[in-house]
């Protein structure tokens, strides 16, 4: 099915979780923040949530220093 | 004449008396006072905010003078004391409430209460994820930063708009680390970015 990765087009399997299509993506879950659909997804979540055809996910990744 | 008026009459050669009450009347928190935070309150009271809440549980270090607004003779104090002190000295009229507590998921909304703006200054990845859920889509702005280290091009480091209460300054991947340290100019242009963010948000220009 289709659905928006940061705003790009991408194509997962049907009833994927969003924990296991983030962890596909090779981002670092103990550093990211998930938008779904304008909403955020808390971790504890994640795994639960199926992802819907058209879904919007937003990643934010932060890398230390400051 | 004291200083707090020597600041402010200097303040309104730029800006107009109901521009700087905008700016007085702004609540800010300063999450962390190193490379970020520190660079951050400076350009805040510079601007002319006075209310400020500032919490970091660190002590000032050698390793900090290269990039933090802390001087030698402050090695060993608490940030959020020297901090206080040399913000004190721009503006001794600061209503400035300081935190020497980790910051938490628990503490964090406890701590930052009556912030209009909240400004992520960590160090660690996890940190930031951490107060980014917290403030995520609250009524607070929030301005995170990530992405600062070493000395690419610091043009590289821009200002992200997640969501309208949503901000993140930097280049998204320069991690410190070995080969790549924090260094004074690009920590500074970060700090910046954030605290520009903060200022035009107060003038009700963002």
């Amino acid at each position: 099915m289709d659905i928006y990765f940061n705003d790009e087009p991408a194509v997962v399997a049907d009833g994927i979780s969003l924990y296991d299509f983030l962890i596909s993506t090779g981002v670092n879950p103990e550093r990211t923040v998930i938008e779904l659909n304008d909403e955020l997804v808390e971790r504890a979540a994640w795994k639960e949530t199926l992802l819907a055809e058209n879904d919007r996910v937003l990643a934010v990744t932060f890398v230390g220093g400051g | 004449m004291t200083q707090q008026n020597i600041l402010r009459t200097g303040l309104l050669r730029y800006f107009t008396e109901v521009q700087l009450e905008r700016i007085e009347s702004c609540r800010i928190g300063i999450a962390g006072a190193g490379g970020l935070g520190s660079n951050c309150a400076v350009n805040l009271v510079r601007s002319g905010f006075r209310q400020l809440i500032i919490a970091d549980y660190d002590r000032v270090e050698a390793t900090n003078l290269n990039r933090q607004f802390f001087f030698p003779d402050q090695v060993g104090q608490l940030k959020v004391e020297a901090l206080r002190a040399n913000l004190s000295k721009l503006n001794p009229e600061l209503e400035l409430q300081t935190f020497s507590e980790r910051i938490t998921a628990e503490n964090a909304r406890r701590i930052f209460d009556g912030c209009q703006v909240i400004i992520e200054a960590f160090d660690q990845p996890e940190e930031k994820r951490m107060l980014t859920e917290c403030f995520y889509r609250s009524e607070v702005l929030l301005v995170a930063a990530s992405g600062l280290a070493g000395w690419q091009n610091a043009d590289l480091l821009v200002t992200r708009r997640i969501h309208p209460r949503f901000y993140v300054v930097g280049d998204a991947e320069s991690e410190v680390s070995t080969g790549s340290p924090p260094c004074a100019p690009r920590v500074a242009v970060a700090a910046a970015k954030q605290s520009n963010l903060v200022l035009a948000y107060a003038l009700g220009e963002l």
